[in-house]
């Protein structure tokens, strides 16, 4: 079992973008399509190693051979390594996104030991993580910068109605970084101004660490390829699987820094507050 | 004639010609649903339908068939321009084997 | 000490499952019996996961550690459960009634559909999505309006059946979230609980049909997120077949029982019998209403 290599994140911050950029690199630069078709991702053998999220429902269930909703939380919460476990058994190094924390709500983590080669962890100015998170779940900023503040914070958990997916444990925005960033698992951290600035370089040195071939015209045409309009685009024609029910669009203009002209300087206050220690770990400028 | 095949596009290498002998491979499964024909490679784990031009030529395809036999029948019993299905077969041959569906010798 | 009836099999043994109705039909001898007993570890599995194994012989064992471990054997004519809580635990039947029934299926040469199924003009109109796509609301619907229900959450189907694909009911009862229980304004007071733990109902269904019935449709459940998004439209061909195989229960599990070819001849015949209908829409429970009208429309003219 060769092992898989976790795209690992916070929301908002950049995950999806680099998936599908890895994805089109994969494919020698090819243009990215929504399909429906790749909800099973992991049953399709010409997929590449790029899949899909690993809180999939239908993941877990393939693997496990139970309905999720018969299941409690707890048991969830014991049986998704196992299912991870049992899918990476066949698998020749998969390139899988999470929004989960490492560890599991009990301190286990919940990417097993053995099955994992690596890490990306993808980082984003948590000024700019609020903004986007507001917009994406049509929360007030106030109510994300909440959000982010809150050790029992959950992604797609609490709605009544069962999502596609299962709750993703988000431990503060600071503390999931920190998770990811402590995890005993080879990493490479990137970050998102950086994906703005020099995409072709970043998705250089992904490709490098979990081992895609990356000639450089390739990696030319997959950037063209995944720039926003071009996302936009492909969203707008056939919907994007990802989106929350309340989001309008998911590939809105990402905007470095954009959190200048729309945070108010009490908000701002409170997230250097409550996440300063690690902005300064990652070298994020924090106001005086 | 359509393959609304679930692969991805791609490009158009001639692996043969007219001498070349077609079969289509034994361990692909079939059956029809409504106007069409489905298609398993039950290796692959992929499903491909074929409108009804195209489940004739599968059909037909079932025992080894020298491509150049295989158009002038066709063009002879649907009284179509040889030409024209000289090219949407070749067409439909490559997508075929590019799938892995069928055997091309030589 | 159960004498029931489950998808036209006669099903005997000594637990008892109290949500199935009582046996009327001929004196046959039991086709599925369920025994309480012990459920050993198989030694040397041929394959399996976390959960579920296969044994050399073709039984199967599947557990989930707080419940209890079921046994299937190879024809699925014999159940036997060693429970770790309660045998009278309404946690026990859960899983009988998914994973295990979906074992006894494939073995029966049935297929499970993920589907709710109600009956419109003397046929059986099925509705298959994933968990939370709406099935058992929609199916709580139509059952608001008068309509009765065959099956809900999996729908047995017998594919071979010629010429058409025909729909064993199962029981008289739908799951329903919380949520769904109070916009429908249905009590829960005095309910089973699917799971002890879980806030998800079984709400008795007065208006059930109790015959096979043949089925005419499936509409495939996808939400949409923007009302431009919403459409009603037949699939043919491989995009009907597609649907359909995707909308079968616990299809790895049929995968690895049956194997490809087997299942893919099963799919096929079910797809080929029944008209696959993509239903996407926003999910609301306003729109129910709406939407059960225009179904009943399409199936009654049809």
């Amino acid at each position: 079992m060769s092992g898989i290599f976790w795209l690992a994140s916070y929301p908002k911050s950049g995950n999806t973008w680099l998936r599908l950029a890895l994805q089109s690199l994969e494919a020698g630069g090819a243009p990215v399509r929504f399909d429906e078709d790749k909800d099973n991702w992991w049953e399709r053998k010409d997929r590449g190693r790029v899949g899909g999220i690993v809180s999939s429902r239908p993941f877990f269930e393939s693997h496990l051979n139970v309905e999720s909703s018969d299941l409690t939380a707890e048991e969830i919460e014991e049986l998704r390594p196992q299912a991870i476990i049992a899918w990476a058994e066949g698998e020749n190094s998969p390139i899988i996104k999470t929004h989960d924390a490492f560890l599991s709500s009990r301190g286990t983590p919940l990417f097993p030991d053995g099955s994992t080669r690596g890490a990306v962890v993808i980082v984003r100015d948590p000024r700019d993580v609020a903004v986007s998170f507001a917009d994406h779940s049509g929360l007030s900023i106030d109510a994300a910068i909440d959000k982010m503040a809150d050790p029992g914070g959950m992604l797609a958990g609490g709605t009544k109605r069962l999502a596609n997916q299962f709750s993703q444990r988000l431990p503060t925005w600071s503390g999931h970084l920190a998770g990811w960033l402590e995890a005993p698992v080879p990493k490479l951290m990137v970050r998102y101004e950086e994906m703005k600035t020099d995409m072709a370089s970043v998705l250089a040195k992904v490709a490098a660490f979990v081992e895609i071939d990356a000639p450089a015209a390739a990696v030319a045409r997959a950037v063209a390829a995944t720039g926003f309009d071009k996302l936009q685009a492909e969203e707008d024609r056939i919907g994007f699987r990802e989106r929350a029910p309340n989001c309008r669009q998911f590939f809105r203009r990402g905007v470095a820094g954009g959190w200048r002209d729309t945070l108010t300087a009490e908000q701002v206050g409170r997230i250097e507050t409550d996440h300063g220690a690690m902005m300064r770990r990652l070298g994020y400028e924090v106001s005086a | 004639m359509n393959t609304a095949a679930t692969g991805s596009s791609g490009d158009v290498h001639r692996h043969f010609d007219g001498d070349s002998v077609v079969v289509a491979r034994g361990d692909i499964m079939s059956g029809a649903v409504d106007d069409e024909t489905v298609l398993m490679s039950a290796e692959a784990g992929r499903y491909y339908g074929l409108d009804d031009i195209g489940s004739d030529i599968w059909r037909r395809l079932q025992t080894p068939v020298r491509i150049d036999d295989l158009c002038t029948a066709l063009a002879a019993d649907y009284a179509a321009d040889p030409k024209v299905v000289e090219v949407d077969v070749l067409a439909l041959l490559e997508k075929l084997h590019r799938d892995n569906l069928i055997d091309v010798t030589p | 000490m159960t004498d029931a009836v489950l998808c036209g099999l006669r099903v005997a043994g000594d637990l008892s499952l109290p949500e199935l109705l009582p046996w009327t039909g001929d004196d046959r001898a039991p086709d599925l019996t369920i025994r309480l007993g012990e459920v050993p570890p198989i030694a040397e599995p041929v394959c399996g996961g976390p959960l579920l194994q296969v044994a050399a012989d073709g039984s199967c064992r599947f557990e989930v550690a707080a419940v209890a471990a079921y046994r299937v054997d190879a024809g699925g004519r014999e159940i036997t459960i060693a429970p770790a809580v309660d045998s009278d635990s309404p946690d026990v039947r859960v899983f009988l009634f998914g994973t295990v029934f979906a074992i006894v299926c494939f073995r029966r040469n049935l297929l499970p559909l993920h589907a709710s199924v109600v009956k419109i003009a003397g046929k059986a109109v099925a509705f298959s999505g994933a968990s939370g796509a709406g099935k058992s609301t929609l199916a709580a619907a139509f059952l608001k309006r008068g309509y009765a229900i065959l099956a809900d959450d999996v729908a047995v189907v017998d594919p071979a059946a010629p010429g058409r694909a025909l729909v064993w009911p199962a029981m008289p009862r739908l799951k329903l979230w919380r949520d769904m229980m109070d916009g429908f304004a249905f009590d829960t007071d005095g309910l089973e609980r699917a799971r002890v733990q879980l806030e998800k109902y079984h709400l008795p269904v007065e208006t059930f049909a109790p015959e096979p019935v043949p089925l005419a449709a499936v509409y495939h459940l996808v939400e949409a997120r923007e009302q431009r998004h919403e459409e009603m439209r037949l699939l043919s061909g491989v995009e009907a077949f597609l649907a359909l195989d995707r909308a079968v229960y616990r299809r790895q599990l049929g995968l690895r029982l049956v194997g490809k070819e087997e299942l893919f001849a099963r799919s096929r015949a079910a797809a080929s019998a029944v008209r696959s209908v993509r239903l996407s829409r926003l999910v609301s429970l306003a729109r129910a209403d709406a939407i059960v009208d225009q179904i009943a429309a399409r199936e009654t003219a049809a």
